[in-house]
């Protein structure tokens, strides 16, 4: 006798039921592990998936950290619409300074203004720099490449930057200095009222000034000749 | 056994012969159980084939493997980081330590505002006339320096040289941080950008011990972090989710003086070949022997 024909033997002397029975349990035990390695299979390979959000494959997480929403943009497509100040900066000395380094983050304003090009007034407003940016570089600073046109902020004049100078064109606008003596005479401003200077110059404080003030723009040594009046 | 005699036949011989004479109608129960009909067969085939067909339409909305003709990476579509050689160049000869790239740093990343968590600062390297050396970084230089060091003992000394020395992380080619990491949290990309799965990320802090460069904090609980995620370590990606759409890193992009110059070195249109030739930037502290990526130009390599 051989072992296949002891098992066949085997076989045979199982009732005919029980045998049914036994192919239907392995059958069943086969399909269930079918199934579950179909399951275990599916979730690997969704949990492994670089498409898909919350898997551990590498390349889902890199995803994650490319998905951040940006908020700078390239300077260089300001010039797509500003185009006189684009034009004006070319020759002046912070021309390789890109629009945001003094204005902040743009992508917004960009955006807003990408998407609505026929109206010129459909984005987000863009804050004028205040002295603080301009400060923030041109302070004497220790450490700093003397190549940098530098300031002490307290003995600079007390106005605003902007009133004297262009950051775009780099053109300090020079106040016009006083021609005649100054003693002996009354108020500046009994004059130089307010109706005068308001149509030549928008710059000019509004209210009620003191001579003091004009004479910080307006002494002499402080016209054209001043080497402290720089771009 | 088989009792000896019994069957003069050897065993060996009469083996295949006795199996394949099985007669049939003794099998015939367990056939009928075990056998498939006609129905069965093709009920399992059409669910078969409706399996396929409905793993495929949902594979269009929630796609698990790449299909042919497919973006070349799933990280952002049309982005290929083989591809890449992201080379940073730091000039500190002619950074003027004016903090803007930390401001747009903390505003493009969400990197909380305590100067505790930053992912780029400036150091102000002063040598005094004796010798010394003093590095002051008040609040990483986010407003700026004041006019002399804060370094303690620098105030009143004589100054031989001083320089602006812009730091943040080197994306070193053998990364540290990444051998250390006890759960794989921090790995490197393709192109080579170190980055930090927060969601593996146990807080332990072995990445910052072992960065030689210091580029790594722990996200404090309670704020707007890079990652959405406190108490797991984060660090400066080169802004991963602005190369890999074509744009300039932030801090690079505000830069007033271009100290700070970014490109993919593999692209022959990119200006960063031709600087990286022309001005021969060098590693910072090679000696440390982690071939970083970012390259320093000036007199932090003298000093280093």
């Amino acid at each position: 006798m051989n072992a296949i024909g002891r098992i066949r033997r085997l076989w045979n002397s199982v009732r005919p039921r029980t045998r049914r029975g036994a192919v239907f349990a392995v059958g069943l035990v086969g399909i269930g592990a079918l199934v579950l390695s179909g399951v275990l299979f599916a979730g690997a390979a969704i949990a492994w998936s670089p498409y898909v959000d919350f898997s551990v494959n590498r390349d889902a997480n890199a995803k994650q950290w490319a998905a951040i929403s940006m908020s700078f943009d390239d300077s260089s497509v300001c010039a797509k619409c500003h185009t006189p100040e684009a034009a004006k900066l070319l020759a002046a000395p912070h021309q390789n300074i890109g629009c945001q380094s003094c204005h902040g983050a743009l992508l917004e304003h960009s955006t807003e203004a990408a998407a609505n090009p026929n109206d010129a007034t459909a984005t987000v407003k863009v804050a004028v720099p205040t002295d603080a940016v301009c400060i923030r570089c041109h302070a004497q600073t220790l450490g700093r490449p003397s190549t940098l046109k530098q300031i002490v902020p307290v003995q600079h004049y007390v106005s605003q930057c902007l009133q004297c100078h262009n950051p775009h064109s780099g053109i300090a606008n020079r106040p016009p200095v006083v021609q005649h003596p100054l003693d002996n005479l009354p108020n500046c401003l009994t004059c130089h009222g307010p109706e005068g200077f308001k149509a030549r110059n928008q710059r000019h404080p509004s209210g009620e000034l003191t001579d003091k003030q004009c004479l910080e723009c307006h002494a002499a040594g402080r016209g054209p000749e001043d080497t402290r009046v720089t771009p | 056994m088989i009792p000896a005699g019994s069957d003069p036949m050897p065993a060996a011989v009469t083996a295949p012969a006795d199996a394949v004479l099985v007669p049939l109608d003794e099998l015939a129960p367990a056939i009928g159980a075990a056998s498939v009909s006609r129905r069965a067969f093709l009920g399992f085939g059409m669910a078969l084939a409706g399996g396929v067909v409905g793993a495929g339409a949902l594979a269009q909305f929630f796609p698990v493997f790449a299909s042919a003709g497919d973006e070349v990476s799933p990280i952002v579509p049309n982005y290929n980081p083989t591809t890449k050689d992201w080379t940073f160049v730091v000039d500190t000869a002619s950074c003027i330590g004016c903090g803007l790239c930390v401001v747009a740093c903390k505003e493009e990343n969400h990197v909380p505002e305590p100067a505790e968590f930053t992912r780029t600062w400036i150091e102000r390297h002063v040598t005094t006339t004796d010798g010394e050396l003093y590095i002051d970084s008040p609040e990483d230089g986010i407003n700026g320096f004041p006019k002399d060091s804060t370094a303690p003992g620098a105030a009143g000394k004589d100054v031989k040289s001083s320089y602006f020395q812009p730091r943040l992380c080197m994306q070193c080619v053998e990364p540290p941080c990444v051998g250390v990491c006890p759960v794989s949290a921090t790995y490197k990309t393709e192109d080579g950008i170190v980055l930090v799965d927060a969601r593996r990320c146990i807080g332990c802090g072995y990445c910052i011990t072992s960065c030689p460069y210091g580029a790594r904090y722990i996200t404090p609980a309670g704020e707007d972090t890079p990652s959405d995620t406190p108490g797991v370590a984060d660090k400066c990606t080169w802004c991963y989710h602005r190369i890999s759409k074509g744009q300039k890193p932030a801090c690079v992009e505000i830069c007033p003086v271009k100290a700070r110059q970014f490109g993919d070195a593999n692209d022959p249109a990119d200006p960063i070949s031709a600087i990286v030739k022309a001005t021969k930037p060098a590693p910072f502290h090679p000696e440390w022997g982690t071939k970083p990526r970012a390259l320093y130009l000036g007199p932090a390599l003298e000093e280093a």
